[in-house]
């Protein structure tokens, strides 16, 4: 079987301690549900010198609802959600939660480990004997990406189907780090570097809030097999209409280093210059398993099958 | 870093010194010798070697052994009782073994979705069972013996 | 009127029962030992250094590094295996370990051995290996245009290894007289058989003598092939095989791990273990080939009078099985369908990927989808619905094929009618809304090959039946459980033989010291050939112990009735018991122990190619698909899959169904997902299970079956195989099926969501390629069409 090299793994008990374990080494890794992170050890895409647990730190796991917020803990198991009835009636979220991975994978993983997965690419996620061949890219330790030869920014893209879900319902997460505690975006945890692709420097992920009335949401996760794959390409809706008037949030997965959101304001007849406007947007690369020009289709074709199911509605 | 690590594995209480790289199913195979779980891929796509830490299925091939300090593990060595005959009984009735490989992978996933079923729970086997690859069988007999062995549960 | 053993499931106790499976619980409960679960005393690890590109000569190892590294107890180059072998005596043109050249990325240069796993891990970083690069191959096109030659040796030019061409009749002759033709292109993408089991070997040499645990298909050719390599006497290897974790064709070479075990082991004294990682599985790799085809085919009166059929395969960089495979291209035309005349032409090349060989349907799945697609378009220009143009032109039940082999048993009609009907085949086809279709295609493969790999006239199955004085009847066989199910079929039929309990009959099995020869798992050779040997054997107990019987109960032999272990008088009340039987017999004769033999001897014919083919009986597939096609996304969904398999008898009912049912899930992911991608510089990029999509529960039609039971006269109670046959109508059943719901024409598989969304936009008529190779085919070898071909109940 395939080695991992060695390294620390701690157990803090309180965010104070695992902030604090983590300063004392160079190359820490945190680790929740280990599902995206122990592959990439595998195939040595990390070496880190500790990986520090936060499953036992009280506090992040589980969901609950105050008043007209649904909160999220980050270490909520994606099993766990898929069953909460506090998200019953986020359709895009129950949806996007349920076709993650694998069910195994779900019992293992959490909320924070989906959004905060590491990018992906097919000239990355691949062992060290793959690199030794082929050589490395911008994303490890080399000055050449293998997508954009010639480029010097890293294409590797999320693949969350969570994120997606989260922005177009507006979700909110708070993280805290040695400076405290800070509520930004969902979709403004990322950099859009592929390479980094992250706006924590290290800080963790604590919760996930989402209002929590019913409205139109919708998910559609396109790729190969209906099981195990990350999505090729995945479109989340939410449309929420007063008088006349949409406000139609889209958010699409698999195309990007981050997750474009886009939020507009428009009538029922309007809905097809959303797809348009979503359409010329987006600009998948050459990263994952299918033709980037393939998925760019798909995730219009999709969006105007959402879209037609809204107007189906009434 | 290496340190000991204390199990509770199929009932019976284990300390083993691991390094903190190791997974859980290295130690199973190599240290406690529980060769019924499979390696298949190395890397969570297959889950041939599925176990339950915790009463939860997990990869061991990509769970750290360290992180499973203090907690219990079930093999398919370890499935006993009334739901394993069931198991057992229906796996060979239907022929959900071919090869052999995933098949305890499988086990386990019918143990935890049958105790499931029995808490009330409506399972949906095909979608339960997704993600557990087998080369063999198109999964025809073993969505067959899943059937088998909820009715032989009900009994 | 032809002899048929007997009725289905008439007078039979065991053979045809649904059961459970004689290993079944040793499964489930997680007892069941593989290579990789043996663990011996004092056991080192094995690795694998591999080189990290396609094409290349070796400057030089530097391997002073990695034996410094403490725990690492030895390290071999290809200098210390130098002997050249391979699985085909006319192919000897591999080495465990590459010498001076590597001719496929992956291909292993050294290997190590070291006191654990980890250690042995960091060897291999430890040494260095500089190469000099050569021209890098990577297609049938490449090979055909390159400059540079991987074998220098070979006879051929353009990187081509071996040539076919055979012509049965006036082709063009005949297609100048027809009254319609037509030709067509077809791409089938190279993909790998996956078993879930890497590959393992424990090498364990003491006291002069070798012993290998290994995760084989066919250890025979091990015993026969690696004392060469190892320079060890036959007698002092013995080889050994536990449960196998799948084969599907991939565990049938002699592989460098093994090699590398056996000689670590020799050098150290030690055991060594070698059990490969998942992304060495695809170095190893001896799958599909991929397999470029043209087809040109002239009807007379909705009758094939001709075929003309050319291949190009990418072989890899090695022989392997390779020239079985490009002959098998253009063996089995002829065995669904009457043709008046053939041509077959194929060319296999060394291309710089791991070397392809034998996977389920060895050579046979890529021409029966170029036939089956092209008949499709055929019967649709002719205006004949497909099933009827295939009924129309099936080859007859005993009779003789264009090429010269023998059918005997032959099903396919009941199986063409049992899917059309039970699909609706005829109110579909043309009916379904736009995104939705069916589609139909028919197969045929053989139950073993007639000769075997070594040309030698010895039985291809011994098994040996041992009766001894505590009642154990034990039986003793060769033969490799790779998920086939073939320990049951050995216990159930001796157990029908002797009146007894499946479970009453002591296996004794898979270990080269003990049991005598069987040629292996592959070219779904076990029940017919193991099955009739069991049978010999068992029949010879049964008539020393029924003579036993005779005498004690004052009855004629033949009337002795064996039934849960009493030996009965024709009046049903006599009896002794199976103990006393054995007993008597035992004083009378000594040790009670019968061998049974099989070997095949169908006619073929007597030209230079024909040894490929014949097959002591051929079983026939037909299946219908239908498919749902999304628009928005190009994904095919096949939604039901109905199929037939004559299966001539069944032995153990849900093994056989277990096999249609894992042919059809094999047949699905290469029609839709599977295939071997490579970068430009060799590299594969999709060795993992992850990106290799094999399909989940959730992408699984429901698949409805249907078994043809015309017993065969040649097979064990009349058994025909199904191991790999229900595989090959699918692939062409599925383009068929996409055809009718979308209007377009797949002349290449996959069928991935890209080229159906982009043909969709494009409102292409086909997906395929656009031309072959313009390759120098030597002139053909003439056989005239024989005298008896397609004559009916001769």
């Amino acid at each position: 079987m395939l080695r991992i090299g060695t390294f620390e793994v701690l157990r803090p008990r309180s965010l104070d301690e695992a902030l604090a374990m983590r300063s004392e080494y160079t190359r820490a890794l945190w680790i929740a549900g280990g599902s995206d992170l122990v592959p990439k050890l595998k195939r040595a895409q990390f070496a880190p010198d500790a990986v520090i647990s936060l499953a036992e730190i009280d506090g992040l796991e589980g969901v609950s609802r105050r008043d007209d917020t649904v909160r999220i803990g980050a270490l909520t198991r994606l099993s766990a959600l898929e069953r909460a009835p506090e998200i019953a009636a986020l359709t895009v979220l129950r949806e996007a939660t349920g076709v993650i991975a694998t069910p195994i994978i779900r019992s293992m993983g959490t909320v924070g480990g989906n959004l905060l997965q590491d990018t992906r690419c097919r000239y990355y996620d691949r062992g060290s004997f793959w690199r030794e061949s082929l050589g490395s890219c911008l994303k490890i330790d080399a000055e050449v990406c293998r997508v954009a030869t010639g480029g010097n920014r890293c294409f590797a893209t999320l693949c969350s189907d969570l994120a997606p879900a989260l922005a177009v319902l507006d979700a909110t997460a708070t993280v805290v780090g040695e400076k405290g505690a800070r509520t930004v975006r969902v979709e403004e945890l990322y950099s859009n570097d592929g390479a980094a692709p992250f706006t924590l420097d290290g800080d963790v992920l604590m919760h996930v809030d989402v209002l929590a009335h019913e409205r139109f949401s919708r998910y559609r996760k396109f790729r190969i097999r209906d099981s195990f794959d990350f999505p090729e390409v995945g479109v989340a809706v939410a449309i929420e209409e007063h008088k006349a008037q949409l406000r139609v949030s889209v958010a699409v997965t698999a195309v990007a280093p981050s997750i474009p959101v886009f939020r507009e304001n428009v009538s029922r007849d309007g809905l097809s210059q959303v797809e348009d406007t979503v359409y010329a947007a987006i600009k998948p690369m050459d990263t994952l398993f299918l033709p980037p020009a393939h998925r760019k289709s798909v995730a219009r074709n999709m969006l105007r099958r959402i879209f037609d199911e809204f107007r189906a509605t009434g | 870093m290496k340190r000991t690590i204390a199990l509770q594995v199929n009932g019976a209480a284990q300390e083993v010194l691991v390094e903190g790289g190791r997974t859980l199913l290295e130690v199973l195979r190599e240290d406690l010798r529980l060769t019924g779980t499979k390696f298949g891929c190395e890397h969570g796509e297959c889950g041939a070697c599925t176990v339950l830490v915790d009463n939860t299925p997990a990869l061991s091939c990509i769970t750290l052994a360290q992180l499973c300090d203090g907690k219990s593990v079930t093999t398919v060595e370890g499935l006993e009782g009334p739901v394993a005959d069931a198991i057992h009984a229906a796996f060979a009735e239907a022929g959900a073994s071919q090869c052999g490989y995933c098949t305890p992978g499988f086990a386990i996933m019918f143990h935890h979705l049958m105790e499931r079923s029995a808490a009330g729970e409506t399972i949906d086997p095909r979608r339960e069972l997704s993600g557990n690859i087998c080369r063999c069988t198109g999964f025809v007999k073993i969505l067959d013996a899943y059937e088998r062995g909820t009715a032989k549960q009900r009994v | 009127m032809r002899m048929n053993e007997a009725r289905p499931n008439n007078g039979y106790k065991t053979i045809g029962r649904r059961a459970a499976r004689v290993e079944a619980f040793t499964k489930v409960a997680g007892r069941a030992v593989y290579a990789d679960d043996v663990h011996l005393p004092g056991m080192l690890y094995g690795r694998l250094k591999r080189s990290t590109v396609a094409h290349g000569r070796i400057l030089s190892i530097d391997t002073e590094h990695a034996r410094a590294l403490p725990g690492v107890r030895a390290v071999i180059t290809g200098a210390d295996l130098p002997v050249r072998y391979g699985i085909l005596p006319v192919h000897q043109d591999e080495t465990a370990l590459a010498v001076d050249r590597v001719r496929y990325l992956g291909e292993p240069v050294a290997a190590v051995c070291a006191d654990t796993e980890d250690i042995a891990q960091r060897a291999l970083d430890l040494i260095d290996v500089s190469y000099s690069p050569l021209e890098c191959v990577l297609s049938v096109e490449d090979a055909f245009a390159a400059r540079v030659r991987l074998h220098e040796s070979e006879k051929f030019s353009g990187n081509a290894h071996r040539v076919v061409a055979l012509e049965f009749g006036d082709v063009a002759g005949t297609l100048a007289g027809c009254e319609y033709t037509r030709e067509d292109m077809f791409y089938y993408a190279g993909s790998t058989h996956l078993p879930m089991e890497t590959h393992a070997t424990v090498a364990d040499f003491t006291d002069g003598r070798l012993t290998l645990i290994v995760s084989h298909q066919a250890p025979y050719y091990l015993q026969r092939i690696l004392p060469k390599v190892l320079g060890i006497p036959a007698h002092a290897l013995r080889v050994v095989v536990p449960y196998v974790g799948g084969g599907f064709g991939g565990k049938l070479d002699p592989f460098p791990d093994t090699i590398c075990a056996g000689k670590l082991s020799i050098i150290t004294g030690r055991p060594v273990k070698f059990t490969l990682s998942r992304e060495e599985v695809f170095y190893n790799h001896r799958g599909r080939h991929p397999s470029l085809m043209w087809i040109r085919s002239g009807w007379k009166q909705g009758e094939m009078a001709a075929v003309h059929f050319r291949a190009f395969l990418d072989g890899g960089a090695y022989g392997s099985f390779g020239t079985a495979a490009a002959y098998y291209h253009g063996a089995l035309q002829g065995t669904t369908y009457r043709l008046g005349t053939y041509k077959a032409e194929i060319v296999r090349f060394y291309t710089n990927k791991p070397p392809c060989g034998p996977k389920r349907g060895h050579g046979t799945p890529q021409p029966r989808f170029a036939l089956e697609c092209h008949i499709d378009r055929v019967a649709e220009e002719l205006g004949v619905p497909a099933d009827e143009l295939r009924r129309k032109n099936l080859i007859a039940p005993y009779s003789t094929t264009v090429n010269h082999l023998r059918v005997t048993s032959c099903g396919l009609d009941e199986c063409i009618r049992r899917v059309v009907d039970a699909s609706g085949y005829h109110d579909k086809r043309g009916h379904l809304p736009f995104g939705e279709g069916i589609g139909l295609a028919v197969g045929c493969y053989i139950s073993g090959a007639a000769l075997p790999i070594y040309w030698n006239e010895m039985p291809h199955s011994e098994v040996m039946v041992k009766a001894d004085r505590s009642g154990k009847i034990s039986a003793y066989s060769g033969h490799t459980e790779i998920g086939q199910g073939a320990d049951t079929v050995l216990a159930w039929i001796v157990a029908e033989v002797l009146g007894i309990e499946p479970d009453e009959v002591t296996l004794v099995l898979r270990d080269s010291d003990s049991v005598p020869p069987d040629l292996g798992s592959y070219s779904s050779r076990v029940t017919m050939m193991m099955g009739n040997a069991a049978r010999d054997a068992a029949e010879k107990l049964k008539q020393c112990l029924a003579e036993s019987a005779a005498s004690a109960l004052s009855a004629d032999v033949g009337e002795i009735i064996f039934d849960g272990r009493k030996l009965y008088a024709a009046d049903r009340e006599r009896f002794i018991t199976l103990e006393d039987a054995i007993q008597r017999a035992e004083a009378a004769h000594g040790m009670l122990s019968f061998t049974g033999s099989y070997t095949p001897r169908p006619k073929y014919g007597d030209f230079k190619g024909a040894g490929v083919g014949p097959s002591p009986a051929y079983s026939y597939s037909a299946c219908a698909i239908q498919v749902s096609v999304d628009t928005d996304t190009g994904r095919v969904q096949p939604v039901k899959v109905w199929i037939a398999h004559d299966i001539g008898k069944c032995i153990s009912r849900i093994n056989v169904e277990g096999q249609v049912e894992g042919g059809v899930y094999m047949g699905l992911g290469e029609a839709l997902m599977e295939e071997m991608a490579f970068t430009p510089a060799g590299l594969l990029r999709n060795a993992g299970l992850l990106d290799y999509k094999s399909p989940t529960a959730l992408d699984m039609p429901e698949i409805e079956t249907f078994l043809v039971e015309d017993p065969d006269p040649e097979g064990p109670f009349g058994a025909k195989e199904v191991g790999q046959g229900p595989l090959l109508p699918v692939p062409p059943a599925l383009v068929n099926a996409v055809y009718d719901a979308i209007g377009v024409r797949f002349d290449e598989i996959p069928v991935t969501p890209d080229k159906v969304l982009r043909a969709l936009e494009r409102r292409s008529e086909r997906v395929g390629p656009r031309r072959v190779i313009e390759f120098p085919f030597p002139e053909p070898v003439k056989v005239e069409v024989p005298a008896d071909a397609a004559d009916r109940d001769v």
